[in-house]
């Protein structure tokens, strides 16, 4: 299944923290302005529909003064999917130095 | 105050000048969940006794979902107390409300629900930091968010469906 250069972003994002969940505003801060906040939950949205993300509301005590975000997590197929992104594309960059 | 009254009062700011002794005004979100169901009566002569502690404790027991000012405006008349107040509700839910209603479900809840939680935990870490301008930033930024999540996705789907329709042609 095909994805985007931003879609592996976060991606790599989530890879990074090792299993750990992440905010999308967490992947926006690390993202060095690559992800921007209009756009992140589009991306993690359609990740999740294609299965490569999971994700959970966090949890808030009754008294919390605003309302819950999600919590982010790869799943084993979006770690699959990247490994095999990053093959390609370095593939595809090894290829003509190779020639 | 009649029942008409109150659903023009359905917005994020409210503005209510001081008339002769008594302000009332009501505020209306019920639809929004716990976090900002709010039914608030004020009167003028209950407000203007407040002390600026009171006030302040006022504004926590609000939970930083209303902001409450005292602004001095010009009155028609003479003998009205020359004060207004004005109400400020967490910023976006009104637009956040209104594109809720025309998008599909789904991208509400993992869409836009997420700017507007995002959003308001920004906008209430400014305001605890004391940093208003990243406060007055925020608040109109979650909003671009939200119209360039929608209109992004809008533009982003019908580029799929053309795509799909150009790959079952050929």
């Amino acid at each position: 299944m095909n994805i985007t250069k931003t879609e592996a972003l976060v991606l790599q994002q989530l890879v990074s923290v090792a299993g750990s969940q992440l905010y999308g505003l967490e992947m926006v801060k690390a993202s060095d302005g690559h992800l921007k906040m209009g756009s992140i939950y589009v991306i993690l949205d359609r990740l999740q529909r294609k299965g490569f993300v999971e994700s959970q509301r966090e949890e808030l005590p009754p008294d919390a003064q605003r309302p819950p975000r999600r919590l982010y997590k790869i799943t084993g197929t979006g770690t699959r999917v990247l490994h095999a992104f990053e093959a390609l594309q370095m593939a595809f960059v090894a290829e003509p130095t190779g020639a | 105050m009649d029942g008409n009254e109150v659903d023009e009062k359905k917005k994020d700011v409210v503005f209510a000048e001081a008339d002769a002794r008594q302000i009332s005004h009501t505020l209306l979100h019920m639809d929004l969940g716990p976090y900002f169901v709010r039914t608030d009566k004020f009167h003028f002569d209950q407000y203007a006794n407040l002390s600026a502690a009171q006030l302040e404790s006022y504004e926590m027991f609000l939970r930083q979902q209303v902001e409450v000012r005292i602004e001095h405006l010009p009155s028609k008349r003479q003998d009205a107390p020359k004060a207004a107040i004005k109400l400020e509700i967490a910023p976006g839910h009104t637009l956040h409300r209104w594109l809720s209603s025309c998008c599909p479900r789904r991208f509400k809840e993992n869409v836009l629900d997420e700017l507007l939680a995002t959003g308001t935990l920004m906008y209430q870490e400014a305001l605890a930091a004391g940093d208003s301008r990243a406060a007055f930033r925020t608040r109109y930024a979650m909003r671009f968010w939200m119209l360039r999540a929608v209109f992004g996705g809008f533009v982003t789907g019908a580029f799929s469906l053309l795509g799909q329709f150009r790959r079952k042609s050929e």
